[in-house]
């Protein structure tokens, strides 16, 4: 889930999120402690509480806990008297103890770690959005109830991604074994920002050991001035134009249920490639 | 008019009085936040996506999203699937900590809504269209083996939804939350709810994806229920006590009863009904009707004592006319009924109708929703002409109030006392109505821009939607309490009158 949003947020990056089909899903990027690094285990640890979080909503868990708070009742007890928290409680503490149990508190890596899994989760809770309904006599709204709903994933992703842009960097401070902020008059960061340790590589030419494939290759967009530019992704190295025609769908509708009904439509395109 | 109590008892005593009724107050406040959680709870829960056989003619299997028999479920609406239909599965409660937990008695009704979940995909913009829906709710007890169905009905819904800030695939779009059902008891364990969103005859077509169902189910707490009903049996034998004393009073004149007199305990009536705790029978009967009937009990509550505001202000005019008769008041008693008869109605069509199928709602369709609003509004103005009414009588009586005091020196003694009585009788009443009136306006508008206090972590302390509620349950029926002591006939009164006519002689 984190791998899929990360990818589809950073389709327009000379980083595009490359992962492997083994084990170490994304490869030697992960060596560095650089934003690339902050954002994967921001993005992993968000959808792993989501993930949690929605298999709760849906009963396909159990062992979702009731309410933490009141431990002087049984579950059984709790319920009846005050209902259960929200799943998402239990989301961040499951979380909390899967993936952050993987890190070393000691060192300046696995602060840097705790740290972004930890912005992860925050960005969930605070796009949680309240909705409420109105219920009192004969409907009005002398009485209320209001409950809390997580967004989509894909809001999730998109707003670490403007974290990514805009983290933080910070140095490891020995003594109080703490990490602060680069220089002094950079703004603190909070709970909810990303921090980082390490500049990126430019991610321009391939790389095995820093785990850049480069940007030989890819697509970019000949008319904008952004990272998915020509000039900023093939890193000044100039790109070829092809004029391809493509079939692709359009005026799509959805009908229910469950299939989607398109048009083709025949394109030419110019597509420009990275040398 | 005659002398009531609140007249010629010592100013230690009514003193007494009101430290006592205060104490009350804030021990009702109290309760209501510091033991009692919050009045209601609602848990998302997602709907499994199910898959049921389609067959001719339909068969209609319980589909269980989990548990023994669970369904055969897709992850996404993405996944091919045919010849099967998709079926929204939602069974409640969940389990937790591997405890298999069960709908409790104490829970008194159960709502449930919906929100649809849509995600935004091929450049597929969603238009307003109406959702159909085949839904159907069924139970099971301990020990059952099988669900029983409690409902079926199609139903259809509004769906008005907006796209998302950023048109990109995968973004949701945000669409308004739809009621599902309302049910007026919660006497089964577990409950299941099935909906097929049929297609046959182009119905859907217009709905484009969804994504996803979530089911908010919403309960009234059992620990705030065993508060509300300890509240309830703890107040009613006062009231009884106070409505049988003052009643004892009325009855031991020497004359009829007055229109005033009448009409206080006729107060005292209403206030005993809403506070009869029948409530408790639920725990062994099934009574789906009891949020219907909360609902008249309270209305019925409201508009003796609207009405008993306009006898008691029109009683103290003291513009010399012989009053005493209820037909005198029948202009501003008709804004009462009329106003209470189209919440009625109003309440019928919901509530009423949601007796023999809990997924109606007027709502739902746009000729209903157009006939709600009329008679809200109806009963909005007839509001507004009443306290228009109420408003003038008020200050027509503060003029003569006015009026008479310059000439109170210059009467007899006997006039003098009668009508300085009269005075800081209407007076204390106005004191303790607006006091009242304007702790319930407050409680009413904390309950509504409360909601900053559901920001994360702030809740489980304080408690202030139970506390607003018991409080101001506690504050009406104290008040009353208070009318039927201090406004009851007085013996002492009468034996003073006779003796000053005795000196005179």
């Amino acid at each position: 889930m984190g791998i899929d949003e990360c990818q589809h947020q950073f389709r327009d990056r000379r980083w595009n999120c490359t992962t492997y089909n083994d084990t170490d899903v994304f490869g030697k990027v992960l060596d560095l402690k650089t934003r690339e690094k902050a954002y994967i285990y921001a993005v992993s640890s968000a959808g792993v509480m989501f993930a949690v979080t929605t298999a709760c909503a849906k009963g396909e868990l159990h062992i979702c806990d009731c309410d933490e708070k009141v431990r002087s009742q049984d579950t059984k007890g709790g319920f009846i008297w005050g209902g259960c928290s929200h799943n998402v409680a239990f989301g961040d503490r499951f979380t909390r103890e899967f993936v952050d149990s993987n890190e070393n508190r000691f060192n300046d890596e696995g602060l840097m770690n705790l740290w972004n899994n930890n912005a992860g989760r925050k960005a969930i809770r605070t796009s949680m959005k309240l909705l409420c309904k109105c219920h009192g006599v004969s409907g009005s709204c002398s009485a209320k109830i209001c409950w809390k709903t997580m967004t989509g994933f894909r809001n999730i992703g998109s707003q670490l991604k403007d974290k990514f842009d805009g983290a933080s960097r910070v140095i490891h401070h020995d003594k109080k074994h703490r990490l602060k902020p680069m220089d002094r008059y950079q703004k603190k960061p909070n709970k909810k920002d990303l921090v980082y340790l390490q500049e990126s590589p430019d991610f321009c030419s391939s790389n095995t050991t820093i785990g850049s494939l480069g940007t030989q290759g890819r697509a970019c967009n000949k008319t904008s001035y952004g990272l998915d530019g020509c000039s900023l992704m093939c890193c000044g190295r100039g790109y070829q134009t092809t004029l391809i025609t493509v079939v692709e769908d359009c005026n799509c509708k959805f009908v229910w249920c469950c299939n989607v009904v398109c048009d083709e439509c025949i394109k030419r395109e110019e597509r420009h490639i990275c040398n | 008019m005659a002398g009531v109590v609140l007249e010629t008892l010592s100013n230690r005593k009514l003193l007494g009085l009101v430290i006592g009724v205060l104490v009350l107050q804030v021990v009702a406040f109290l309760i209501g936040g510091l033991i009692a959680p919050a009045p209601n709870s609602a848990t998302s829960l997602l709907a499994t996506k199910c898959l049921g056989e389609i067959t001719e003619p339909p068969l209609r299997d319980w589909l269980e999203p989990w548990g023994q028999n669970k369904c055969v479920s897709i992850q996404s609406i993405d996944e091919v699937f045919h010849d099967k239909e998709l079926v929204f599965a939602v069974r409640f409660p969940l389990m937790r900590e591997n405890v298999q937990l069960d709908m409790s008695r104490w829970f008194q009704n159960i709502m449930a809504i919906i929100n649809v979940e849509k995600v935004y995909k091929n450049r597929d913009l969603a238009f307003p269209a109406t959702l159909h829906m085949d839904a159907r709710l069924g139970y099971k007890n301990k020990g059952d083996d099988h669900w029983t169905e409690l409902v079926r009905s199609t139903e259809t819904r509004p769906l008005k939804c907006e796209p998302p800030e950023i048109k990109d695939d995968g973004y949701n779009y945000h669409c308004e939350v739809l009621s599902l059902f309302e049910l007026g008891s919660c006497h089964h364990d577990y409950y299941l709810v099935n909906i097929r969103l049929p297609m046959q005859g182009g119905l859907n077509s217009e709905t484009g994806r969804i994504d996803d169902l979530t089911l908010v189910e919403i309960h009234q707490n059992g620990g705030f229920t065993r508060v509300w009903f300890a509240l309830k049996t703890f107040v009613f034998p006062l009231l009884l006590m106070a409505l049988a004393w003052n009643a004892h009073r009325v009855r031991k004149l020497d004359r009829q009863a007055n229109l005033l007199e009448k009409s206080l305990l006729c107060l005292g009536c209403t206030l005993v009904l809403l506070d009869l705790p029948v409530e408790w029978l639920t725990l062994w009967m099934h009574m789906p009707f009891m949020l219907l009937f909360s609902d008249i009990r309270q209305g019925l509550f409201y508009s003796v004592l609207f009405s008993f505001w306009i006898i008691f202000t029109g009683e103290h005019l003291m513009d010399q006319l012989e009053r005493n008769r209820l037909v005198l008041y029948w202009k501003h008693l008709s804004a009462v009924v009329f106003g209470c008869i189209c919440l009625f109605v109003f309440d019928m069509c919901e509530r009423g109708i949601q007796l023999q199928n809990p997924f109606y709602s007027v709502w739902a369709t746009t000729v209903g929703m157009r006939l709600a609003l009329a008679f809200i509004v109806m009963a909005g103005v007839a509001g507004c002409c009443y306290f228009l009414f109420l408003c003038y009588m008020v200050l027509k009586v503060f003029r003569n109030i006015g009026a008479k005091r310059e000439s109170i020196p210059s009467m007899a003694k006997n006039r003098r006392k009668f009508y300085l009585g009269l005075i800081f009788r209407f007076k204390f009443l106005m004191f303790m109505t607006l006091l009242c009136a304007a702790m319930t306006v407050i409680a009413f508008i904390i309950v509504n821009v409360s909601e900053g206090y559901w920001k994360w972590g702030a809740d489980n302390t304080v408690q202030y939607n139970s506390a607003m509620q018991t409080g101001v349950y506690a504050m009406w029926n104290l008040y009353v309490i208070c009318l039927l002591i201090l406004y009851a006939p007085s013996h002492k009164y009468k034996m003073l009158q006779e003796q000053s006519e005795a000196t005179r002689e």
